[in-house]
């Protein structure tokens, strides 16, 4: 999958920002599996 | 419809005015995570699920009964993701707790090092992140809530930092902080975040207004009307669409049509289906939100009809969360 492709399922709504998204596109092209993170409170 | 919760397990959903709010993941926290997830693993990302049990305990949630956040934060709260199809092995789980006990002194001198480097005054505007006012009286440790938060994200080496725009201020920090202590500086990543049912509130968490609509109708757990539980029954789905703030011929600030864009039309080949009696127009399928939008505002679409296909649609993608939730009622039941 090329970049531009993977950086447009990152974008999709509801993401509203990516900062930045060149840092985003020089991710994808150096690492072909990024670590991301999500935290949850245990809450609403 | 058919009742598929056993009525005890909604009687305990119901129950969340005995005094602490209930803790069951929603349609925001659920349901857009697992959507928003799916999509980041199809491009090779590696997604990673933060039970923060420290931070609910600061927080003061679950009574601050830290035993039993942490319970249900490796039973119901993990459960509730692995229900939506974030399987464990597609999906890193880590205890907050957990993580900091394996990196001990390392971890706590990224927080010191952390609040050595951020002044007083911009560590207390991040405690917004906490879903409070900056006006509300905090104790000492929320302010740490945030030194946490950017240490968290070297603590599991992870080069996306993903949540809702709620949360940029620590975000924002914590990509400053990388530089300075010469840390791998991640990619921030926010998503909008989901309004409640009521529709549109104010509660003065931020002082731009746009913004303090947004983070003040969140879908809030705190306010069980306010939001639909991922393992809802169908008929408390359609209970709690009928009472949602709907608007007439309104696409601005409209709860029901935000969860057609973003749930029940996010992908092209969905579709939403109205069924109606021929006087009133008869059945109709809008296989866009666009479309879907554009028949709302002129008129064509009424509102009763829009959130009773919505609550059909919703229930039939939290299928699989009623399902299993169903196959383990204890998970609920120990709340």
């Amino acid at each position: 999958m090329d970049v531009e492709t993977k950086i447009g399922l990152v974008r999709r709504k509801p993401i509203c920002e990516v900062v930045t998204e060149q840092e985003l596109r020089e991710l994808f092209e150096t690492n072909n599996s990024p670590k991301h993170y999500i935290g949850f409170e245990i809450s609403g | 419809m058919k009742q598929i919760i056993p009525r005890s397990i909604t009687s305990v959903s119901r129950s969340a005015d005995s005094g602490i709010p209930p803790v069951y993941a929603h349609l925001g926290s659920g349901l857009l995570t697992a959507l928003m997830l799916k999509d980041f693993m199809k491009a090779g990302i590696r997604p990673t699920i933060l039970l923060a049990d420290y931070h609910a305990w600061i927080n003061g949630k679950l009574g601050g009964d830290l035993e039993k956040i942490q319970k249900v934060a490796k039973g119901y709260f993990k459960s509730a993701f692995v229900s939506l199809g974030l399987d464990e092995g597609r999906v890193e789980y880590v205890l907050a707790s957990e993580l900091y006990e394996k990196l001990g002194k390392d971890y706590w001198k990224n927080v010191l090092a952390i609040s050595k480097d951020t002044s007083l005054a911009r560590m207390l505007r991040c405690t917004t992140i906490m879903g409070r006012t900056e006006k509300e009286s905090l104790d000492c440790a929320s302010v740490v809530y945030p030194a946490m938060q950017s240490a968290d994200i070297f603590a599991l080496g992870a080069d996306i930092a993903h949540a809702g725009i709620d949360q940029r201020k620590v975000h924002m920090l914590a990509r400053e902080i990388a530089e300075k202590l010469h840390k791998g500086k991640p990619v921030a990543l926010h998503h909008r975040l989901l309004m409640g049912l009521l529709g549109p509130q104010k509660m003065g968490f931020e002082e731009n207004a746009q913004d303090d609509l947004e983070i003040s109708s969140k879908m809030s757990k705190s306010k069980p009307d306010s939001c639909i539980f991922i393992h809802d029954s169908e008929a408390e789905i359609a209970r709690k669409m009928k009472g949602a703030y709907c608007p007439e011929k309104t696409a601005e600030n409209n709860p029901v049509l935000e969860m057609c864009e973003h749930f029940i039309l996010r992908d092209e080949k969905d579709a939403l289906f109205v069924e109606r009696p021929a006087k009133f127009g008869g059945d109709v399928a809008f296989a866009s939100y666009e479309e879907l939008k554009s028949a709302y505002v002129s008129g064509k679409l009424h509102p009763m009809d829009l959130k009773s296909a919505a609550a059909d649609s919703l229930s039939k993608m939290l299928e699989p969360s009623r399902e299993y939730f169903e196959k383990k009622p204890e998970l609920l039941l120990g709340m």
